[in-house]
């Protein structure tokens, strides 16, 4: 079921909340700690990774263009590794530009190279804090760090 | 009927599972060898074939689905790689993310440009061979043009 979602500027974001976790899921969702990763939270079907960096863990957004729309109307400007900071957004692009993953920063530990640890979420897994790079391979690709300037 | 092994089916599972966005299951999938595999080495026809039971079983586990968009992406990279025919190959209602997948697939192709050329006629004069084998030199109203009055 959708709910009403918007950018700063007043856009509506389409979006749907899902219900349902599956057993499956669930022994998934058993196998994804590791001593790098710490699990932050239970499973949720309700919001995907998008929902939690953008629609405060409320809803899912799928669509690339949804989040496009709200990194440009919510004045989000693209900032180096080095400098970014907790609070900073991760968004994932595929080969083709198409966005396959997000997340929140929560630590840019002061060393080299640069290894961001951010909090994110997989499928309707629980919320996961990793480092940047310790992500599924369904998500690798180009990582960009954004900043919220609004 | 297509034999898909279940380490495929599995993996199919967790992509499913995994995946945030429509946009993520294809990435993955457009990549995934056996996705590849069936789409270069089976037909439309067992790949629907095998595609169909899946889409109407009433409660389908993950394998199921995730089974059923592998082969769904491996029979829209056989469209694009061959006619070009994005209509739909049956109903995706039953397929959360089929449409949007679909369509994705269908916005990612780009055929081939069509060239037409005109062959331009000569403007003056047409060559037949007459009886005997001698070259008869007609102008564009067939009139016979003499060698000399050619130029």
């Amino acid at each position: 079921m959708p709910i009403r979602l918007q950018t700063a500027r007043g856009t509506d974001i389409s979006n749907d909340q899902w219900t349902e976790i599956s057993t499956y899921e669930r022994n998934w969702a058993a196998t994804l700690a590791t001593p790098h990763r710490q699990i932050r939270t239970a499973l949720s079907p309700t919001y995907n990774c998008h929902g939690l960096t953008f629609a405060s863990r409320r809803t899912r957004v799928f669509d690339t263009p949804e989040v496009q729309l709200i990194l440009g109307d919510d004045s989000y400007t693209e900032v180096p590794i080095e400098t970014v900071l907790p609070g900073d957004v991760i968004v994932y692009y595929a080969d083709d530009g198409q966005i396959t993953h997000s997340g929140i920063v929560v630590a840019n530990p002061d060393q080299i190279p640069r290894t961001p640890v951010i909090v994110s979420k997989w499928g309707s897994g629980p919320e996961i804090v990793h480092r940047y790079s310790d992500v599924h391979t369904m998500y690798r690709g180009i990582p960009k760090f954004y900043r919220c300037r609004a | 009927m297509i034999e898909i092994p279940n380490a495929d089916r599995d993996r199919f599972a967790e992509a499913f599972v995994v995946a945030n966005t429509p946009a993520s299951l294809l990435t993955w999938l457009e990549g995934d060898p056996t996705v590849l595999r069936v789409a270069t080495s089976e037909t439309d026809e067992e790949i629907i074939d095998t595609l169909l039971p899946l889409l109407r079983a009433a409660h389908r586990s993950e394998s199921q689905t995730g089974t059923a968009y592998g082969l769904l992406v491996a029979l829209g990279l056989r469209r694009r790689s061959n006619l070009g025919d994005f209509a739909l190959p049956c109903r995706l209602t039953s397929l959360a993310w089929g449409d949007e997948i679909w369509r994705r697939l269908a916005r990612s192709y780009v055929p081939t440009t069509r060239i037409e050329r005109r062959v331009v006629q000569p403007a003056t004069a047409n060559v037949q061979r007459a009886d005997g084998g001698a070259a008869v030199i007609l102008d564009v109203n067939g009139n016979r043009v003499m060698p000399e009055q050619g130029e």
